[in-house]
């Protein structure tokens, strides 16, 4: 399958060398606007460098363009993919808004060409554990989940990830992971309330606190923090009635490299493959069967919707009820 | 000089440690114990090697000081006949279930001038002191937002109980963190979102919540938040009680606080489950102690029972939002 992939910079890093290691995907070219970066991106894979996804697609004929542009630029491109009948992986969060995400999904909700969203979370081993063992019954009754996930302040292209508006802080691009992952696990969200810095100050570090009211009764509290002084981490705990599990990536890991905290590598896992490479490995998969994904571009904008009710909240101070799903 | 100290009624299960320190500490002399159950507290005074007595306002007359351990909803009715016998009190936490209560107590002891001081050993323990320290020092820049817990069991037994215990979890465990947030961070607790429900097995009462916290005042965390876990979510498989932690988020730095961070993991053959054996320092020695010093040189230090007030206003305005689905000013 040719892929070509729009969007070098941190996150198109990270698929490509997923993609390096998955044999059915050939990546032909790597689009990026700063030139510099498409070549590097291209080099991992062996592609070809463009400035454009225009130059891109008038010199590759690809069929799946994977997506890791700044987060309000998903929208343009997604759309522009959709009509020339090309599969567009996207990576999360969706879109900026729920009315960009909307008109996404209406642009591959046809038979044509299909929409894929990166939940990664859904793809590591030990978040699927604790799906399966929710799943299974082995917790009881869920009372009450707690997550962290805290990620040094990442410099993206013209220090996007800084620009609320092109990014939409730590809601929106940090732990819409922890949302999406709850979404699935306990399914759908009924109340939100959380504090965060919007609105106080907001200057390379944005750090939230939400609690969520599941309409199965649980309570989830969620902690994002971007512009952590560490190496990056995550934690989840599930108190059950009869179980609770407890998940800490800074404890020891089947492989550990001692003087590299590179800002944002994702820890060591103890599967063959890395999250990505199952995510994207699963995606191309599902564009040859024609099965649905694990994760459905219907969920990437449900996951949305609760971080954008979560930023209501932190810009109100008041709990922000979610309509259901549309 | 050593103080004459006694213990009122057995039935926190708090009790049999301070009784434990109390018989150890130089600076106490543990005269004796009542109870309003008789054979309850005949049966700690043999364990414990101390008189009966079989009214509290007889072992009022031969003490300086006691420690009040009855039911929640019981504190005032043991705490103003101390006080109002010249008796100094530390009172077990939460101070009371009413805030007519403890502002009664309070009076009780502006007007007797016998102290009263609220039963929070957390603030003893030696790594809160040195986050204390660090915090106020500058360490952290400006604080923006606390991330808190005090997880622990259901206890059972009368905290179940919503007339004893004034409520569950949120009664039994919230006061803990707000104190410490007042005391570390100089701030008061300006208003209160809270979600609370019941999911492991303390049946006619809360066992599960997050509270969301505004804080105000202070040189390094005014308009700061904070959320605080205090849910009985720990069961007979977790290797011990709970725990107590603080994550404390700043402009410049974070400071992550676990006071029983368990540094000997136990593997029991015969038990089957591990357990966690704490080696740190006793923090209802070092709160007993600090009493008992208090009242031998008549200037307490610790919690006052105005701070046990200020948390019991946390803890009921989070029952309060908990109803309402809306934050509650405090």
């Amino acid at each position: 399958m040719r892929v070509g992939l729009v969007g070098a910079g941190f996150m198109g890093g990270v698929h490509l060398n997923a993609y390096a290691g998955i044999p059915e995907v050939e990546v032909v070219g790597v689009a990026d606007a700063r030139l510099d970066a498409a070549m590097a991106g291209a080099k991992l894979v062996g592609a070809r460098p463009y400035a454009s996804y225009q130059e891109l697609v008038a010199a590759e004929d690809i069929e799946v363009v994977d997506v890791c542009l700044p987060t309000a630029f998903h929208k343009d491109l997604a759309l522009r993919a959709a009509g020339e009948g090309r599969h567009v992986i996207l990576e999360k969060p969706i879109a900026r808004s729920i009315e960009d995400a909307q008109e996404i999904l209406e642009a591959f909700s046809g038979d044509g060409p299909r929409l894929f969203v990166g939940h990664v979370v859904r793809f590591f081993p030990e978040y699927v554990g604790i799906k399966e063992k929710i799943d299974a019954g082995d917790l009881g009754t869920v009372g009450v989940v707690r997550t962290s996930r805290r990620s040094p302040f990442l410099l993206g292209w013209n220090d996007w990830y800084a620009d609320w508006r092109v990014s939409g802080g730590v809601l929106l691009d940090l732990v819409i992971h922890d949302f999406d992952f709850l979404r699935w696990a306990l399914g759908e969200v009924e109340r939100v309330y959380a504090r965060g810095m919007l609105g106080r100050e907001y200057n390379r570090l944005d750090y939230v606190l939400a609690t969520l009211r599941f309409e199965s009764g649980t309570i989830a509290h969620v902690e994002g923090h971007w512009g952590y002084p560490g190496p990056f981490n995550y934690s989840i705990e599930i108190a059950g009635s009869d179980a609770l599990i407890t998940l800490d990536s800074t404890e020891p890991a089947s492989l550990e490299l001692i003087g590299d905290t590179a800002s944002g590598e994702v820890p060591d896992l103890a599967s063959g493959k890395s999250p990505y490479e199952n995510e994207l490995e699963h995606f191309v998969n599902c564009i040859e069967s024609g099965e649905e994904p694990i994760v459905q571009a219907h969920d990437a904008c449900e996951a949305l919707r609760i971080s954008l009710a979560a930023t209501e909240s932190v810009l109100t101070g008041k709990p922000v009820t979610l309509g259901g799903p549309a | 000089m050593s103080v004459r100290v006694g213990i009122v009624s057995f039935a926190h299960v708090h009790s049999p440690a301070y009784a434990a320190v109390l018989r150890d500490l130089d600076a106490a002399d543990f005269v004796g114990i009542t109870d309003e159950d008789p054979g309850r507290g005949a049966e700690a005074a043999e364990l414990f090697g101390v008189r009966h007595f079989d009214s509290a306002g007889s072992l009022f007359e031969e003490v300086d000081a006691v420690v009040v351990c009855s039911e929640n909803s019981n504190h005032a009715r043991d705490v103003i006949p101390a006080l109002q016998a010249g008796v100094h009190v530390l009172c077990e936490k939460p101070i009371s279930t009413t805030l007519e209560d403890a502002r009664a107590m309070i009076q009780a002891s502006d007007t007797s001038g016998s102290q009263l001081r609220t039963a929070f050993p957390v603030r003893y323990l030696p790594s809160m002191v040195r986050a204390r320290e660090l915090v106020r020092g500058g360490a952290l820049g400006r604080v923006l937002a606390i991330n808190g817990t005090n997880h622990g069991q259901n206890p059972g037994g009368w905290f179940l109980d919503p007339e004893l215990a004034g409520g569950g979890a949120v009664m039994d465990h919230t006061v803990h963190l707000a104190d410490v947030l007042r005391w570390m961070l100089d701030v008061e607790v300006k208003s209160v979102y809270a979600e609370i429900d019941a999911f492991f097995g303390a049946g006619g009462t809360d066992d599960a919540a997050v509270l969301t916290l505004e804080l105000e005042g202070g040189p390094v965390a005014d308009g700061a938040f904070a959320t605080i876990d205090p849910s009985w979510s720990r069961g007979e498989g977790y290797p011990t009680w709970g725990d107590v932690t603080l994550r404390i988020a700043g402009t410049s730095g974070v400071l992550d606080v676990d006071p029983f961070a368990q540094p000997l993991r136990i593997f029991d053959h015969e038990k089957g489950t591990p357990s966690w054996s704490y080696m740190g320092e006793d923090m209802n020695a070092l709160m007993l102690a600090d009493f008992l010093r208090g009242v031998a040189e008549g200037e307490p230090s610790g919690a006052s029972g105005l701070d046990g007030l200020r948390t019991l206003e946390v803890v009921l305005a989070a029952y309060h939002s908990g109803e309402n689905h809306e934050p509650k000013n405090v």
